[in-house]
């Protein structure tokens, strides 16, 4: 892969975000910080690859906010957030949100530094299995609503007569989607399509 | 042969023998004899036929001595002096003598002394009038002695014509039985003229009290009284004015009766103008104790409709407990003489209309109260019930069907049982039970409050209603409960508005509480936790080098300097805070300490509320005014507060009680402590009880407790915690008295800085959130 995944840290406090510069260039990871969200999505780099850390407390646009946005971007980069004090609801949103992990201050290094490199290792690994993140994303908003429902019913192992089925359809019509989302989503098997289905669903 | 035929026959004789001796018979002589002797014979004829008539006479005399002596009536003569001459037997037997010892005798001797004046006065009438006269005079009574009345004589006198002296001839008659038929008959007619009399009273007043029983409608009485007073005295018209008051302006026609085609305008239902006749008719009819008649015919026409009557009759009605009215009777068409008896009657009438008046005015006056008191129950807008002490609805109005969705009839036939949520029955029945002792509720009523009831109530659709009850028991003479009125109202909108405001209020206190301690140390930790997250990360970093590269010191170095930087910083962190809560030190008031722990509770009163836990006010005499920032005492107060109602949260609702007390501590401070009834402080370090940061409670701040030290001690006072002798905790602080110092044109003692913006929703101060 060309560019090499970077570590993209988001936090308004000057002397946090330095101190993280500081810790992630001390184990060598590329890392690049940003004072707001606005600034980070201004970067031509920020479609990665890599992975985000967020501090959910910031003034103009919170972590929880920034993870929206990502999302209407299809920036599909895995996310750590730090919180300032231990909030369940918060937590739970932002798991569903999207973010894959979630951490509260005061920070340990090295549990940081574990979750950073599990996350950018997922998105290397899509990247090498799935593909750009970005572009898998646009293809999947190319499906129909119909396509999704039997995508999601081919994910779940149904056969082409159940899927008819329960969805009230013909078989040669399940047979066609089939064929149609295959086509959008470029995968040649169900195994890969599958795949990359589960794949996205760890995804923002 | 008579002495008068031999006289003549001598005579005769004689003359003959005469004739003889004279000459021997000329013929003159012949002629003389013979005529001699026609008349002889027809003297002789003449005679016999005298004799005849003498035998007639005689026979006839005897005849009349007869009818005389044994007429039925008695027969006498006396003369001028008035002694009896003659008198028949009839008349010797009535005058009890017998007729030869009554000759000569003077009549009066016989008659009744009381009578004989006018005996004497009959016998000279008699005689100088010439004519019959006629009297009546009793007989002595030792004359009559078989009759136990005097027996009556009717005499019948007339001067015997031409009698000289004077003769009076007396016909005498026994009328002593007609007399007493006569007396008898009067007697009768007395009596029968009474007891008529008697009847029309009676009839009449009956007839009246008839008429005032007949009809509910009290206008509808008065006519019907009025026509019966028309009917009975034959009046052509009779009215009834009210006042009958010389000083009212004018008068008002209250009733009226008259006979069809009585001439003037109806009366009824008019206002007559006072004038000076008017109030001169009604100052004489209410100072006569009699009716007044015909008082000045021509006044006040207007009472007699425009026309004056004939004949009035006007009497002052004057019931007990009302004003007087003026009773008028008139005869139109003809005049006439008020007798005696229509005089009583009216009386009698005019009494016995006082009477009923006065019911009137009774019924009236019960009537209105009625009416209002009908109007009031069915058009309030609150429901309202009668209940009897069994639990069943007497009455219900119809507001109350329309809050509860019942019908008035279903309503009757249920008990509160079935119409009260179940979890507020029970205090229901003990609210009753306190309200039929009726202790606490005159000691309200004294204190100028009604006790009442907040309670569920079920509807018919099974919908909760709240509803605030208010009892109040209903007593009979000899104070048992006869029933309790009930008034409920719907406060279900309010109670909806009460529950939004508390949760609305709960929020507030909850952001309130967070943002003068919570969000404080939220701050405070962010602030902080922004740096030692940079130290901390940059002392992981530079472990991490020291790992990877221990040679290489420059980049630690800055590392290091990093770490102190920041360091620095937190602590100016925590120095800005340090100063800002010495910044808020206010400068102390006189604060009047009841007062604000009525606001402290009032503010948590839904928490008070839903925690089911009862708080009590007890305040010590004499209570100076504390020195302090109300709003901060507040607070420390409002802490305290929840705190204990928090270490109650596992305790049965009825042992959930806090306590304030606020007395005096000695002679310059005031104590205030709050006690509860909850876990003690068996599980808490009582060295670090209100160091900040320190808690026992999930989720709590430690800072709390803390605060309200610093409250305390900024104002001079001491706070603490002991434990409570029953379970539970008290929490106590002191602070001093208020000394007013300098010479402030506001007098503290007269204007404490109560929170006088704070409500208390007017609650009884005693027991707030009272779990019935």
């Amino acid at each position: 892969m060309s560019p090499k995944s970077t570590v993209f840290v988001i936090d308004d406090d000057e002397d946090v975000r330095q101190s993280l510069r500081w810790l992630f260039e001390s184990v060598s990871m590329p890392v690049e910080v940003f004072g707001s969200a606005a600034e980070f999505l201004a970067d031509p780099g920020c479609e990665g690859p890599g992975c985000l850390v967020l501090d959910v407390r910031m003034p103009e646009m919170d972590g929880l906010e920034l993870l929206e946005v990502l999302r209407t971007h299809r920036i599909g980069l895995p996310v750590i957030m730090i919180s300032g004090h231990a909030d369940v609801p918060m937590a739970v949103k932002a798991m569903q949100s999207g973010a894959v992990d979630f951490i509260q201050k005061p920070v340990n290094h090295q549990d940081l530094l574990q979750r950073v490199r599990k996350a950018l290792a997922a998105d290397e690994r899509f990247r090498a299995e799935i593909g750009d993140p970005r572009i898998i994303a646009e293809r999947l908003e190319q499906l129909t609503a119909k396509e999704r429902e039997v995508l999601e019913a081919i994910v779940n192992g149904s056969t082409n007569k159940a899927i008819a089925g329960s969805l009230n359809l013909s078989v040669r019509t399940v047979e066609t989607h089939r064929a149609n989302l295959m086509r959008k989503l470029e995968v040649h098997s169900t195994a890969d399509l599958v795949r990359l289905t589960l794949a996205c669903r760890l995804r923002p | 042969m008579t002495r008068f035929d031999q006289a003549s026959d001598a005579q005769l004789t004689r003359l003959l023998a005469e004739l003889e001796r004279a000459g021997s018979g000329s013929d003159e002589l012949t002629r003389l004899v013979h005529e001699l002797q026609v008349h002889q014979i027809e003297l002789e004829q003449q005679n016999r036929e005298l004799l005849a008539v003498r035998a007639v006479l005689e026979e006839s005399r005897e005849r009349y001595a007869d009818l005389y002596d044994f007429a039925p009536v008695g027969y006498l003569s006396i003369n001028a002096a008035g002694r009896i001459q003659d008198i028949n037997l009839t008349g010797a037997k009535l005058l009890g003598q017998s007729r030869d010892r009554l000759i000569g005798r003077a009549l009066s001797t016989y008659i009744a002394p009381d009578d004989r004046r006018f005996l004497k006065a009959h016998v000279a009438d008699a005689i100088h009038s010439q004519a019959c006269r006629s009297c009546e005079l009793r007989l002595r009574p030792d004359t009559a002695a078989i009759r136990e009345e005097l027996q009556t004589l009717r005499l019948e006198s007339a001067l015997e014509a031409g009698s000289t002296p004077a003769r009076i001839r007396v016909i005498l008659s026994d009328i002593t039985e007609r007399k007493q038929a006569e007396h008898e008959r009067r007697q009768r007619d007395i009596a029968a003229a009474a007891a008529e009399s008697r009847h029309r009273l009676v009839s009449g007043l009956e007839r009246l009290s008839a008429a005032a029983t007949a009809a509910f409608d009290p206008q509808a009485v008065l006519n019907a009284l009025l026509r019966v007073v028309q009917d009975l005295l034959r009046a052509d018209r009779a009215w009834l004015l009210s006042p009958c008051a010389p000083d009212a302006t004018e008068v008002h026609i209250l009733a009226e009766a008259a006979v069809p085609g009585c001439p003037g305008e109806p009366l009824f239902d008019r206002t007559i103008p006072m004038d000076d006749p008017l109030r001169r008719l009604i100052r004489s009819a209410l100072s006569a104790s009699d009716p007044l008649q015909d008082p000045d015919p021509s006044a006040v026409p207007m009472l007699g409709g425009g026309f004056a009557p004939r004949s009035r009759l006007i009497v002052a009605v004057c019931p007990e407990g009302d004003r007087p009215s003026l009773l008028g009777l008139h005869q139109c068409r003809v005049e006439r003489t008020w007798s005696e008896d229509d005089i009583t009657l009216v009386r009698a009438l005019a009494g016995r209309l006082a009477d009923i008046l006065d019911n009137l005015a009774v019924r009236r006056a019960l009537t209105e109260s009625e009416e209002r008191f009908r109007a009031t129950f069915e058009q309030a807008a609150v429901g309202i019930c009668h209940r009897n002490p069994q639990g069943f609805f007497l009455r219900v109005n119809r507001k109350l069907c329309d809050i509860l969705g019942y019908t008035q009839e279903e309503l009757l036939a249920r008990t509160c049982r079935g119409l009260v949520h179940p979890e507020d029955y029970d205090g229901l029945m003990q609210y009753i039970a306190r309200i039929v002792e009726g202790t606490s509720y005159d000691r309200d009523r004294d204190r100028g409050e009604t006790q009442s009831l907040e309670l569920r109530h079920i509807g018919k659709s099974g919908q909760t209603i709240w509803c605030n009850l208010t009892m109040a028991p209903v007593r009979d003479s000899s104070g048992c409960l006869s029933y309790s009125i009930g008034v409920i109202e719907d406060i279900s909108a309010r109670k909806l508005l009460e529950e939004r405001e508390s949760k609305h209020r709960h929020a507030l206190f909850r952001v309130g509480r967070i943002s003068t301690m919570g969000e404080m140390s939220s701050a405070i930790a962010h602030e902080v936790a922004q740096p030692l997250m940079g130290i901390s990360t940059y002392a992981g970093g530079a472990l991490e080098r020291l790992d990877s590269a221990p040679t290489e010191v420059e980049p630690l170095r800055l590392a290091l300097r990093e770490i102190s930087r920041l360091a620095s910083r937190a602590g100016r962190i925590i120095e800005r805070i340090r100063d800002f809560s010495r910044q808020h030190a206010s400068t102390p008031r006189p604060i009047d300490l009841e007062a604000i722990s009525r606001a402290a509770v009032g503010m948590i009163e839904p928490e008070i509320r839903t925690n089911a836990v009862k708080v009590e006010i007890r305040v010590g005499a004499d209570l100076p005014f504390a020195s302090g920032d109300p709003v901060e005492i507040e607070q420390v107060l409002i802490n305290l507060l929840i705190n204990g109602m928090e270490a109650m949260r596992d305790v049965p609702p009825t042992f959930r009680r806090l306590c304030i007390t606020i007395e005096r501590a000695g002679a310059e401070q005031v104590r205030v402590a709050v006690s509860d009834r909850g876990v003690g402080l068996d599980q808490t370090d009582p060295s670090r009880l209100f160091d900040p940061f320190y808690t026992t409670k999930e989720g709590g701040t430690g800072l709390g407790l803390s605060m309200c030290r610093t409250i305390v001690d900024s104002y001079g006072g001491r706070i603490w915690a002991k434990p409570n002798p029953g379970g539970g905790a008290v929490f106590a602080f002191t602070l001093p008295n208020h000394l007013p110092v300098n010479t402030t044109d506001q007098s503290p003692a007269k204007s404490p800085a109560i929170l006088a913006d704070r409500k208390l929703d007017g609650r009884p101060d005693t027991a707030i959130g009272d779990p019935q």
